[in-house]
């Protein structure tokens, strides 16, 4: 179809509006209403454009292209009509710039620079908005607040649990929540950038700085296996805020809440900046020039002593690639094959007709192509949020979902089936004639609370066994950020770098724990918080001779046991990169400079690596090898496969305690985001309704 | 001269009574095309032809609007519009209280020709004590006499029919918004297209015509091909519902035909209050805009006629107004009214309605400059054309035309900060 | 000072027959009919705990139910008199001496619109709408019941009705 934009000819497709293509031939029009991911209400009238023939000016985001229209983004008429929606959104308005976060980077001040008249012939009062408190996480001033409705619909469209709707109407009408605080979305947040004022604004980041003087680096969310792309924002080498970076294969233009406010864990008081050595039952500081040799010395000593099947190595899979990359060549290398990454499970006996990694089992972006997707053990809503706007979008196309848990959870998009079950019997959910299927392809997605119950094994058999009977894929989603790295790598007892199988079956996490070693090498871990069981951990380091630790925290546990303890960079402070659940592989830079005894992770491990003459690594070589051992693996064998599992290795234990992962203790810098725990706080059980389709079987 | 459509039973004992509209000839289009299975294509045909121009204030051709539902099967919905809000407007509640049952008929045969199997006559909010009250019984009897409902007579053909009731809100009479107000949410306009006979209720293809529409087609239907159009005249074919308030004697509804002069309709309503001089009239419901006495006592009741006099026909409420009414007042409470009841999602509509409003109330309380004049002349002109629904024009056509026709008497009202009638 | 609201069997009978009038997925149509409902047997109006019964009730969310009562005018809620007197002043009755009419009953009344009598036996609404009477105006309503061709002795003969009960 052949349309002419400022006199110049285009193709346009059928059913295009105007605004879609002059964003994508770069012409620019106004907006306040539209949002290419929201459904178009046209109500700014911001975007008034004049088409030949037409006697009024149109508004670009809702008139779709016909052929041989003629429209003209700058004629009179185009600025007229656009200078006189700002001059009506300006009534109301306060002219609060100097002191609005948004200054800067508010669409409305730049509109109006463009668009506006210099002055308002508008003398009369302006109305003003009282506030409310509607979330620890967004700060609002309602005054500025110009009604273009998008946070509205985006509770309404994309987190699907609308929590903000529109009071009164006319010149009353104001954006606001049913009970106080009643902002509680997991994805809340992006409300803050869909606004294109001042009138909701991010809470934590408030008056910390002006736009103009941040820098804006971009990072991959370090909370869940998603990879969510993130803009930090930051003033004097510090972060202070969070913004989505868009990328439609997998977050589109959104981020959680998690991963927006996550970062400020950071900045947390238990926060470790000198190396700890314990020297006469006491832990003082170590210069960081000795550090290396000292937990080499140690390491080395411990093997001579006690032998290499004494010594556990544990790695948490919220590392980076190139951590547990150097992690497995050094332990590995000096044959030790007592290392996992898999902290949080109990039951292995899965193992070794796993997966070459944990995989979704398609890409995120097609996820809305299954007609039956059925959940079991996840809580979508709380656990991967971003996941959660994608199965939304799902439903309103063909596909139906399913959701099997261990207790009755809500998920904020419609859910056809929901079933609570029972883990030691999970017979009754795989049977196909009860769910009704729909013809065509099915994927189903197992949670990692799945992955930490003391059966897990036998779990995955029986879905394995119900997958071939209904002809359906199985997708998992993974613990931690980077766990995929963490099976791909060999962080395993059982499996090498690239997948390939160890000669040495050596002992997996719940056995290095259990069964009391002499030498506990942990990475990355929080003893209290980041293994199945506290307690035992406690045992375990107890009775050891000797705990190494490297962490960006000091904890309790370290505190009184451990030998060494190393600083270590977070995700913001270091080069690193993530592999996420669809197999898509990341990298990032530093956001941040660490403070200055505290190193990055991976040159920690390097210096160790040149000690024992392993190689000598830079950021770049550590990615050329690990690149180049991925190449070699067959992603075949990512379909889950089991025969039959060995029930003689299975755990007999049943101290569930519970059922349910939350949102913000996912991992050690989550924990400590101060904003996060004030959410945690205040979260009061929702009373919104999202199941459209009442659930069959509850 | 009257002519009886929709005012029929109006004056007879009972009115509202199923005995009374069947003793009037009631629901006997409807049974004919029960028992004959009338094509639908035929019952459209005859609508088209008869020329039946909507009375909700579009005047748009009913027919031709029926003709735009797909024909493909599936689920459609009839709405009756009788939400009466705009100022000036009182002939659908006295349908609704007098004969009630003409417009149960009316929705049945639309029903029926379009192909749907339920639908709503939406009330306003106002009309629940006495309108909704009577039409519910209206409805209720129609029903055990199997006139609506599952297999009605017999014939296979089911329609139910609900009433429905608003709760306040001028903007619900929008076709549109009346939809989202049925589904259940605020009454916000739609962006169109998609039109509601494309994509209306619950995303079904869907009809809306005004009360007065629908209970003038049982009599269109009965009569002869040519009957109806032959009453009016060309392009204002059949009759009108006229509402005749203000400065008059005798004010009241008059069903006349389309054409004949106002001069007449004036005398048919008792001629000017005490016999004052006539100063202006708002032809069709206060959103359009106002006229001059003497031009409109030149002015034929029609289409046509009443746009050359630079108004419209409307909703047919005619405002009269004698020498007394202080226009600056008179604008001022309109503008109130469409500052009120926008419903706040246009910009234009949202802030202009406000601004002309408080300029308007500057001038009145006698705070108003000449400049206030011009900027409610350009704030007006800005509204214009530039909002998702007619609310938005129908606050700035009011403006224009008063400023316009009574210029001096606003001129006045600033410099001497005090009305010129008074 | 709130305790939870139920819907009381009654009253959720009569919202079920709103519920029937519409397709058996579309309950939120019954929202405003509801409103009314649960309004009326309120003293006319509903609290937050009421929207919240009803939006358990028919499954929509509270704040899709709070935009409705919040849109539209003749749904209160704040606490409001008992009699609700809404006198037109649109045109054609101001055209009539509406003015008169409502400025007689504000001094009558001892109120201004917008206002309950200290008593809560009126309230006296703003009504800003039409209430397409305009052939019988000046006019008012007073529980949704019209009077027409008011002059001040009717209204004073008219709001003294109201004593007794
Ligand atoms: C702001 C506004 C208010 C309206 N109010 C009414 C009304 O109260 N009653 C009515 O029948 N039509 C009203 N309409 C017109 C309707 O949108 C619609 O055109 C009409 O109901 C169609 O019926 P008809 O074709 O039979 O006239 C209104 C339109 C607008 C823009
Ligand atoms: S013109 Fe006014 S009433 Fe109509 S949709 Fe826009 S804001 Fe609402
Ligand atoms: S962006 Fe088009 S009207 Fe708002």
């Amino acid at each position: 179809m052949k349309v002419f934009i400022d006199n110049k000819e285009y193709n346009a497709k059928p059913d295009e509006t105007i605004i879609e293509l002059c964003d994508k031939i770069g012409v620019h029009i106004p907006r306040f209403c539209y949002h290419k991911h929201l459904s178009i209400v046209a109500s700014c009238r911001m975007c008034l454009v004049d088409i030949e023939g037409v006697k009024y000016a149109q508004p670009a985001c809702s008139t779709p292209l016909r052929e041989d229209m003629r429209i003209s983004t700058k004629s009179e008429k185009t600025k007229s009509a656009q200078k006189n929606s700002m001059e009506f959104l300006l009534i109301n308005h306060p002219l609060d710039c100097p002191i609005c976060d948004q200054g800067g980077e508010c669409e409305l001040q730049d509109v109006s620079l463009e668009h506006g008249d210099d002055h308002s012939k508008y003398m009369q009062f302006k109305r003003v908005v009282v506030d409310k408190d509607i979330s620890p996480l967004i700060s609002t001033d309602m005054t500025r607040c110009i009604h273009c409705s998008r946070c509205v619909r985006f509770g309404e469209e994309i987190s699907n649990v609308k929590e903000l709707g529109l009071l009164n109407r006319g010149e009353d009408m104001k954006i606001d929540v049913f009970i106080e605080s009643g902002v509680t979305s997991e994805l809340s947040g992006n409300m803050i950038d869909l606004c294109p004022v001042g009138a909701l604004n991010n809470k934590p980041y408030r008056y910390k700085a002006r736009t103009w003087d941040l820098k804006q680096i971009c990072g991959i969310s370090p909370h869940d296996c998603i990879g969510s792309n993130i803009n930090y924002h930051t003033y004097n080498n510090k972060i202070v805020r969070a913004v989505p970076f868009e990328n439609l294969a997998i977050n589109q233009t959104w981020i959680s809440d998690r991963d927006r406010f996550g970062y400020e864990g950071i900045y947390s008081n238990d926060r470790l900046d000198k190396t700890l050595i314990r020297e006469n039952g006491k832990l003082v500081e170590l210069d960081f020039d000795s550090v290396s040799s000292e937990v080499n010395n140690l390491i080395i000593s411990n093997i001579k002593k006690h032998g290499r099947k004494e010594i556990g190595c544990l790695i948490s899979g919220q590392s980076t690639s190139e951590e547990l990359f150097l992690f497995q060549k050094i332990f590995k290398g000096l044959e030790i094959s007592n290392i996992d990454h898999r902290t949080k499970e109990r039951d292995f006996s899965y193992q070794k007709s796993f997966p070459i990694m944990p995989s979704l089992g398609c890409n995120i972006d097609d996820l809305h192509l299954y007609k039956n997707i059925i959940l079991i053990g996840v809580n979508v809503k709380t656990e991967y949020p971003i996941l959660s706007v994608r199965l939304n979008n799902a439903t309103k196309g063909n596909s139906k979902i399913y959701s099997f848990n261990f207790s009755s959870l809500d998920e904020n998009f419609p859910l056809y089936y929901k079933k609570v079950i029972d883990d030691n019997n999970i017979e009754p959910l795989l049977n196909t004639n009860d769910l009704g299927l729909d013809n065509g392809e099915t994927l189903i997605i197992l949670g990692p609370l799945i992955s930490r119950l003391p059966n897990q094994s036998n779990i995955l058999k029986k879905v394995h066994d119900f997958s071939l009977l209904i002809d359906a894929k199985v997708g998992f989603l993974a613990e931690f950020c980077n766990s995929t790295s963490g099976w791909l790598l060999g962080n395993l007892p059982h499996r090498n770098l690239g997948g390939s199988t160890s000669n040495i079956i050596g002992k997996n996490s719940y056995e290095m724990i259990t069964e009391k070693l002499s030498t506990y090498i942990m990475y990355n871990l929080e003893p209290e918080s980041d293994f199945f069981d506290k307690t035992l951990v406690e045992v375990a380091l107890k009775s050891s001779e000797c705990n190494i630790f490297f962490t960006s925290y000091i904890t309790p546990m370290m505190e009184k046991y451990a030998d060494i303890i190393i600083p270590i960079t977070t995700f913001a402070e270091t080069d690193g990169s993530y592999i996420n659940i669809e197999g898509r592989y990341q990298v990032f830079q530093p956001v941040v400079q660490p403070s200055k005894d505290i190193h990055e992770g991976w040159s920690i491990l390097n210096n160790i690596s040149i000690l024992n003459n392993f190689g000598d690594y830079t950021i770049d070589t550590i990615r050329n090898e690990l690149e180049e051992s991925l190449k070699k693996i067959d992603f075949s064998l990512s379909a889950i496969d089991i025969d039959s599992i060995d029930a003689s290795n299975m755990v007999e234990d049943n101290v569930i305690d519970k059922f349910t992962r939350d949102t913000y203790d996912t991992d050690m810098i989550v924990r400590r985001s101060e904003s996060l725990n004030k959410v945690s706080l205040s979260k009061h059980k929702p009373s919104i309704k999202n199941i459209t389709n009442e659930p069959k079987n509850i | 001269m009257t002519i009886k459509l929709c005012t029929e039973t109006f004056g007879m004992q009972e009115p509202d009574t199923l005995k009374t509209y069947i003793d009037n000839q009631g629901y006997q289009a409807w049974k004919d095309i029960i028992n004959n299975q009338t094509p639908k294509s035929k019952v459209i045909e005859k609508i088209k032809d008869s020329g039946l121009r909507g009375k909700g204030g579009a005047g748009f051709l009913t027919g031709l609007k029926w003709s735009f539902i797909p024909l493909i099967d599936g689920q459609k919905y009839l709405v009756c519009n009788s939400d009466e809000s705009e100022p000036g407007t009182c002939k659908d509640r006295d349908i609704l209280r007098y004969n009630p049952h003409a417009i149960i008929e009316g929705m049945l045969i639309a029903s029926y020709a379009i192909g749907a199997s339920v639908g709503y006559n939406y009330l306003r909010g106002e009309f629940m004590d006495e309108q909704w009250k009577i039409f519910k019984q209206a409805l209720s009897d129609a029903y055990k006499e199997r006139l609506i409902g599952k297999n009605i007579l017999s014939s296979n053909v089911t329609i139910n029919l609900h009433a429905l009731i608003g709760a306040g809100a001028y903007i619900v009479g929008e076709e549109t918004a009346m939809l989202e107000s049925i589904e259940g949410k605020r009454g916000m306009p739609r962006i169109k297209p998609p039109f509601p006979a494309i994509k209306g209720l619950y995303g079904k293809p869907t009809i809306i015509n005004n009360t007065e529409t629908l209970a003038s087609i049982p009599k269109i239907m009965l009569n002869k091909s040519g009957w109806y159009k032959s009453l009016g005249i060309d392009n204002s074919e059949g009759v009108k519902m006229f509402c005749m308030s203000g400065h008059i004697n005798n004010p009241g509804n008059f069903e006349v035909p389309l054409g004949i002069p106002f001069s007449e309709l004036l005398n048919m309503a008792g001629g000017i209050l005490n016999g004052k001089k006539i100063k202006a009239v708002i032809p069709g419901g206060s959103s359009v805009p106002v006229v001059k006495g003497d031009i409109m006592m030149q002015v034929n009741m029609d289409y046509d006629s009443i746009s050359e006099a630079g108004s419209m026909l409307g909703s047919g409420g005619v405002i009269v107004m004698d020498e007394s009414a202080c226009m600056v007042s008179v604008l001022h409470r309109i503008s109130r009214f469409y500052y009120s009841e926008s419903c706040g999602q246009c910009t234009p509509c949202r802030e202009g309605t406000g601004w002309l409003y408080k300029i308007l109330t500057n001038i009145v309380s006698g705070h108003g400059t000449q400049n206030d004049l011009h900027q409610l002349e350009r704030i007006a002109t800005q509204i214009e054309g530039h909002c998702i629904c007619a609310l938005g024009d129908a606050a700035a056509m009011p403006v224009r035309s008063f400023l316009k026709n009574f210029w001096t008497e606003f001129e006045y009202y600033v410099d001497k900060k005090e009305s010129m009638v008074s | 000072m709130s305790q939870e609201f139920k819907i009381s069997k009654e009253l959720a009978s009569l919202i079920d027959n709103v519920v029937k009038k519409f397709p058996s997925n579309r309950k939120r149509s019954a929202v405003i009919e509801s409103l009314l409902i649960l309004q009326h047997d309120n003293h006319g109006y509903v609290t937050k705990d009421i929207i919240k019964a009803l939006s358990n009730y028919l499954s929509v969310s509270e704040i899709d139910i709070y935009e409705v009562a919040t849109f539209y005018t003749m749904i209160n809620v704040a606490p409001v008199g008992k009699n609700v007197i809404a006198v037109c002043n649109n045109v054609s009755c101001m055209l009539r001496g509406s003015d008169e009419i409502l400025t007689h009953i504000e001094q009558k009344l001892k109120i201004k619109v917008g206002e309950s009598t200290s008593d809560n036996k009126f309230y006296l609404k703003d009504e800003i709408e039409c209430l397409a009477a305009c052939n019988g105006g000046p006019m008012m309503q007073i529980n949704h019941k019209n009077y027409e061709n008011l002059t001040l002795e009717r209204v004073d003969k008219i709001l003294e009705k109201f004593d007794d009960n």
